[in-house]
């Protein structure tokens, strides 16, 4: 028997006001004119993650699918601008576009693999991590790309616009925001394109999204492919705010967990979720960073336990908490679940 | 030329078997509640890191500590199922909350290792690990060998006791069908525990005896499990004996592609193939069987 999970858009229940909004993006593009360049690189990070987050939300969260090998796009999408310009001297600016195609390119190879045949739900997190460590390993052992040394971008005579190198961090600042803004923007309209309603759908069952004549092959490819374009761009950004990438940093796995846990912690299948995750995760890092000196993994042992408590405790999220209905579900699941009977387990 | 070849063969079915043991306890988690234990990884390298410990600071016998390391273990995955993953297992919602509550168990312990141990690779030195036995051009190392040995029994027994204990009878029936194992006046959310304990102290007698010739550090946990992964499901998740063909397989695998491409890069050959496999035939050589 097909037991159909209720709809479940924590989104739906809260309305942020426009107001609000605004004056939250007026804030955050006012602020790099009182605060340090501490204040803006951690910033960096919070939009950078959130960024990424609403990337990774597409398709493994409206969509149901969860890949833990978006590293594979943001990887490709820091590699290629920068072999481009390192061996050619292209411009970032044309770079960014071809890693972005490139992208798009590897998750048609990967969406058709994985989907075509069937592989889903564990399995494809299981297939697309595996993706993206044969990436790493590839990048590892090309001398072409630069191997396990990496590849240090050299910075032109004189910063320019035109390299995407800037004397100062503040305009990765507002790159940083400008993207983050971009992604909420196409997460909007994402979410209330044709698209976007089958992609919901079939995130809640696939067998019944197929039933109602959705093409469920179709959906899963644009989806990821929308997803992991987006992704590659992000990839590019960090690579020229960093100036240096290596196999590790890009393709390991620690860049998908970052992905999933801010945008699992704050809300998943929604706009707020993955930015609000970011924010929170983004300080307690710095915070973790800053107390336990730079000891390798404190803060992502942090993330291990915030991501237990927060899947167990409130499993819309952080945003989860707004709703109401949600709040009581989370707080009252002790008590509701000593009187579930064990049979009903699972939704197939 | 011939030499080569069959010395590979050789060195890679014995560690084949080795990681073999290492799927198991995956696969009976699988098998029983359907979660894929992503905190495996992490399980194995806490059962060797007690396994260097203890022999490093209190001197016991690498073999010694086994018994000692699956205790442990047990005790944590019991621990584990009981707090954290039965309460959420009655859910109808987001199916993937149980593989990102381990995940997420994952992340914490591996990286909490990484803090308290470093990254720095470590070895164990003791009687038995440069022992080897020649049989013509072909060297068997012993602890290798050995590790072969009590993967065998190990799997062995767990059979033993799955199709011939009443406790074993009880977890196949939950497997099948809780509910009706629930009807039938079987404690479920007990045999769930005892099946993530079991499947833990399998990872934790893996890592000890991988312990005897491997390195550990906390980096090898990811590809340890996607190596895991890679086994199951090449022997159909669930199915033991194809677990044990599916562990030889991919030894022999790496050992190959460390060979004849680049130690450096072996693990590619190993997630090549699972990909192959995942892609072509997700139900593994037993098309679905599962016991």
């Amino acid at each position: 028997m097909v037991t159909l999970p209720r709809n479940e858009l924590p989104s739906k229940a809260v309305t942020v006001p426009r107001l609000a909004v605004l004056s939250l993006i007026v804030l955050a593009a006012v602020l790099p004119l009182f605060t340090t360049s501490y204040v803006h690189s951690v910033l960096f990070d919070i939009y950078l993650f959130g960024f990424l987050g609403l990337c990774w939300n597409l398709i493994g969260g409206y969509g149901g699918q969860l890949s833990i090998g978006h590293a594979l796009f943001f990887g490709i999408g820091a590699y290629t601008p920068t072999l481009l310009y390192v061996n050619w001297g292209i411009s970032p600016w044309i770079g960014i576009f071809v890693g972005c195609l490139l992208c798009c390119l590897a998750a048609m190879l990967m969406g058709f693999l994985s989907f075509r045949f069937g592989l889903r739900g564990h399995y494809f997190a299981l297939g697309s991590i595996a993706f993206a460590e044969i990436a790493r390993f590839w990048a590892l052992s090309s001398g072409f790309m630069g191997g396990a040394s990496g590849i240090l971008i050299p910075l032109k005579r004189g910063p320019s616009v035109g390299s995407f190198q800037f004397s100062e961090k503040w305009p990765f600042y507002y790159i940083a925001l400008l993207f983050l803004i971009g992604a909420a923007v196409v997460t909007h309209l994402f979410r209330s394109s044709k698209l976007g309603l089958h992609a919901s759908a079939l995130g809640d069952s696939e067998k019944a999204a197929q039933s109602i004549g959705i093409n469920v092959m179709r959906v899963k490819m644009e989806v990821l492919i929308l997803s992991a374009g987006l992704t590659g761009l992000g990839g590019c950004l960090y690579a020229q705010y960093i100036m240096y990438i290596d196999p590790n940093m890009v393709f390991g796995i620690n860049v998908s967990v970052e992905m999933i846990v801010r945008a699992s912690v704050g809300g998943i299948k929604t706009i707020a979720g993955p930015i609000i995750g970011s924010l929170i995760l983004g300080c307690a890092a710095e915070v973790f960073r800053s107390s336990f000196g730079n000891l390798g993994g404190a803060h992502l042992m942090v993330y291990g336990l915030i991501l237990v408590l927060v899947i167990f405790y409130l499993p819309n999220g952080i945003v989860g908490l707004l709703d109401r209905k949600g709040l009581e579900r989370g707080f009252l699941r002790m008590k509701v679940l000593n009187r579930l009977p064990w049979g009903i387990r699972r939704v197939d | 030329m011939t030499d080569l070849i069959l010395q590979t063969l050789v060195s890679g079915l014995l560690v084949g078997g080795c990681y073999a043991l290492m799927a198991t306890g995956l696969n009976l988690v699988w098998g029983v509640m359907e979660i894929i234990n992503f905190a495996h990884g992490a399980f194995l390298i806490l059962g060797m890191y007690i396994t260097y410990w203890g022999y490093v600071l209190l001197g016991i016998d690498p073999y010694l500590s086994l018994p000692i390391a699956m205790v442990l273990l047990f005790a944590l995955g019991w621990a584990l199922q009981g707090v954290v993953l039965n309460p959420i297992m009655g859910e109808e919602r987001w199916a993937s909350a149980t593989l990102l509550i381990t995940f997420g168990v994952s992340i914490f312990l591996l990286n909490l290792a990484l803090l308290v141990w470093g990254p720095t690779p470590r070895a164990l030195s003791y009687s038995l690990s440069d022992a080897h036995i020649q049989l013509g051009s072909i060297i068997i190392r012993v602890p290798q060998l050995v590790g072969f040995g009590i993967s065998v029994l190990f799997l062995l027994s767990l059979e033993y006791f799955l199709k011939r204990t009443k406790l074993g009878r009880a977890i196949r029936a939950t497997a099948q069908n809780s509910e009706g194992a629930r009807l039938m006046g079987i404690n479920v959310p007990m045999i769930y525990k005892l099946t993530f304990g079991i499947g833990a102290a399998g990872s934790a007698a893996a890592g000890t005896i991988l312990m005897t010739f491997l390195q550990v550090n906390p980096h090898i946990g990811l590809g340890l499990i996607l190596m895991a992964f890679a086994i199951c499901v090449i022997g159909t998740m669930g199915n033991y004996v194809g677990a044990f063909i599916g562990g030889l397989i991919i030894g022999v695998v790496e050992a190959f592609s460390a060979v004849l491409v680049l130690p450096s890069i072996k693990m590619m050959g190993v997630y090549i193939v699972f990909l192959i496999v995942l892609l072509m035939k997700p139900e593994g050589i037993f098309g679905g069987k599962k016991w």
